[in-house]
C-alpha cells in the first residue's frame, strides 16, 4: 500500500460538511451572548483603567509622600551608609629616570638583547617623598586643650612681662614684665598637655600672637618667639601640635600705630597645677 | 506588463487592490491569494467593538470552526467549549489582529491551540477519547461504512499534535502554508510532523488489521 493509498484512506474517513451534526441554534446564541459579553466586559475595564490612572498615580504618589513624611523624624541622617572617598594618590619625584636608549647608547646590539631578556621585570616602587618639600604654613593660633576639666580663667599677662636672656615666663595670673601680652581663650584642636608630674591638663587655651608687645631688649630688629606645646607622644593627634610654629605678628603693640611687623617664633610650655604656666621663650 | 500598466492607469483604490491581489495570484499562484487578502467590509467595525459587526464574524465563521472543533474532538460538549473560548479570546484580540493571515486562518489558529490544549489535558488525565461518542461526530443517519468509522477512530488515538495535523491536511484541506500558518510553524517541520503522523497512522492501522 503506497502513500496515495494511505492518503486516500485518511480522506475518504473525512465525515462531510452535511454529515456533521449542526451546532443547535441555542447553543450558538448563547456563545455569541457569551462571547460579546465577554467583550464588553473587557472594553469596560480597559476603559476604567485609563480613565483612572491619573486618580491612581494621584493617590500613589500622595501615599508615597505622607509616609515618607511621617517617616521623617525618625530618620537619621548621620546613621545612613556614606560612601567612601577615594583619595587621590599622591605624585612626587622619586627619582630621575633614565633612558635605557640613553643608557645603552653606543653598546653593541647584540648585547644588549640578552640583557634585556634576563632582565626581570621591576614592580614599580612606591613614589617616596623627598624630605626637602616646604613646611605647611602654621597657623597663627595654638589650641591647647584638656578634655576633662573646665577651662580656666583667662589669664591676665601684664603689659611688660620678665624678659631673662631672652625668656620670659608666664605665671597666672603673675605679672611678666618684658613679656608681649597674650591672648588666652577657648580654642578647639590639640591634646592633653602635660603637667608637672601628672598628665591632666587643665589649660583650655588660646595663645594669639598677633598682639605681642616688643621686649625691651637692645635689638628690636626681630623678634622670634618659640612656641612649643609639650605634648607627650603618647596622645593621639599631639605630634603635629608638638611642632614648631611660626606665628607672625602683624602689629606688635597696642597702638596700631607704634606695630612693627615681626616674625615671632613663641615657644610655650603651658603646665597644669594650681593654675596654668605660660612659658614664652623669645629669641631673637 | 499590461496588467500593470492599468493598475498604475487606474485611479480607484479598490480597483487598484482588486488589479494587485489577481497579479499577486497570478505571479505566485495559489498562495498569493492567501497573502492578499480582501478583509469582510465589518472587520474595520468589528475591531473597534461594534456588536452588530461582531456578531456578523460570528455568523460567517461559526460553522467553519464548528466543523474544524467537531473533527478534533468529536465530543460535542468540547467542541461547544471549543468555540466559546475561540470566539471570547477572538473578540478581544480582534483590535490587535494585524491581518497577516486571513481572518479564517486566525481563528483557526485560536481554535486548534484549545482544541490541543484541552487534548493535552485530557491525555493528562488518561481519559481515553477513542472510544468515546465516536459516533456523535456524525449524524446517524450519515454512519459510512466499518472502515470510516474504524479510521476515525485510529485518527482520534493519534497524539493531539498528529491527529491535529492529519485533520487539517485531509479533512479540512488546508495546504501547507496555511497549516504552517494555523500551527505557528514553518513549513518544512509541518510535512516533517504530517509525514510522522501518517507513519504513526499507518502503524497504527496494520497493528488493528493484525489484532483482527
Amino acid at each position: 500500500m503506497n502513500q496515495n493509498e494511505w492518503e486516500a484512506r485518511l480522506r475518504a474517513a473525512n465525515p462531510r460538511n452535511d454529515e456533521i451534526v449542526p451546532m443547535s441554534p441555542e447553543s450558538s446564541l448563547r456563545i455569541l451572548a457569551v462571547a460579546l459579553r465577554a467583550n464588553r466586559r473587557r472594553r469596560s475595564r480597559f476603559a476604567a483603567f485609563w480613565l483612572t490612572t491619573p486618580f491612581r498615580v494621584a493617590v500613589g504618589s500622595a501615599a508615597t509622600f505622607a509616609l515618607a513624611y511621617c517617616l521623617m523624624p525618625y530618620i537619621n541622617v548621620s546613621e545612613m551608609p556614606v560612601a567612601e572617598r577615594t583619595v587621590a594618590p599622591t605624585l612626587a619625584v622619586a627619582a630621575a629616570t633614565v633612558s635605557p636608549v640613553a643608557k645603552n647608547k653606543g653598546t653593541d646590539a647584540a648585547a644588549r638583547v640578552p640583557k634585556a631578556a634576563n632582565s626581570s621585570p621591576k614592580p614599580a616602587s612606591a613614589p617616596v617623598l623627598p624630605s626637602m618639600l616646604p613646611k605647611p604654613v602654621a597657623p597663627q593660633v595654638m589650641l591647647a586643650r584638656s578634655r576633662n576639666l573646665p577651662p580656666p580663667a583667662p589669664l591676665s599677662v601684664p603689659e611688660r612681662g620678665e624678659f631673662r636672656g631672652g625668656v620670659a615666663t608666664l605665671a597666672g595670673g603673675s605679672s611678666a614684665p618684658g613679656l608681649p601680652p597674650l591672648r588666652y581663650g577657648e580654642g578647639g584642636g590639640g591634646g592633653e598637655v602635660p603637667g608637672e608630674g601628672t598628665d591632666e591638663g587643665n589649660m583650655f587655651v588660646s595663645v594669639s600672637g598677633d598682639s605681642v608687645l616688643l621686649p625691651e631688649s637692645d635689638d628690636e630688629d626681630d623678634l622670634t618667639v618659640t612656641v612649643r606645646r609639650d605634648v607627650p607622644d603618647t596622645v593621639s593627634g599631639s605630634a603635629e601640635a608638638a611642632a614648631l610654629h611660626v606665628i607672625p605678628v602683624p602689629s606688635a603693640t597696642p597702638d596700631p600705630a607704634d606695630a612693627i611687623a615681626v616674625p615671632v617664633w613663641t615657644h610655650v610650655r603651658v603646665e597644669t597645677g594650681a593654675e596654668p604656666v605660660l612659658t614664652v621663650t623669645a629669641l631673637n | 506588463m499590461s496588467t500593470a500598466t492599468s493598475i498604475l492607469s487606474d485611479d480607484t483604490p479598490s480597483v487598484l487592490s482588486l488589479h494587485t491581489c489577481d497579479l499577486w495570484a497570478r505571479l505566485f499562484g495559489k498562495g498569493g491569494g492567501d497573502t492578499v487578502r480582501r478583509e469582510p467590509p465589518y472587520l474595520a467595525l468589528a475591531r473597534t467593538g461594534d456588536e452588530n459587526a461582531l456578531a456578523q464574524l460570528y455568523a460567517e465563521y461559526k460553522e467553519p470552526v464548528w466543523r474544524l472543533c467537531r473533527r478534533l474532538l468529536r465530543r460535542e460538549a468540547d467542541a461547544e467549549d471549543v468555540l466559546q473560548t475561540t470566539f471570547i479570546k477572538a473578540f478581544c484580540a480582534l483590535p490587535q489582529f494585524r491581518g497577516d493571515a486571513s481572518l479564517k486562518t486566525w481563528l483557526f489558529r485560536i481554535a486548534v491551540n484549545e482544541a490541543i490544549t484541552l487534548l493535552r489535558r485530557r491525555d493528562a488525565a488518561h481519559v481515553s477519547t477513542t472510544d468515546e461518542a465516536i459516533d456523535d461526530m456524525v449524524a446517524p443517519d450519515a454512519m459510512g461504512d466499518a472502515e470510516r468509522v474504524a479510521v476515525r477512530a485510529l485518527i482520534a488515538s493519534l497524539k493531539p499534535d498528529f491527529r491535529t495535523v492529519l485533520v487539517l491536511r485531509y479533512w479540512e484541506e488546508l495546504s501547507y502554508e496555511e497549516i504552517a500558518s494555523v500551527l505557528s510553524l514553518p513549513l518544512p517541520s509541518v510535512k516533517m510532523r504530517i509525514h510522522r503522523a501518517k507513519e504513526a497512522f499507518r502503524e497504527l492501522y496494520l497493528g488493528k488489521e493484525k489484532a483482527r
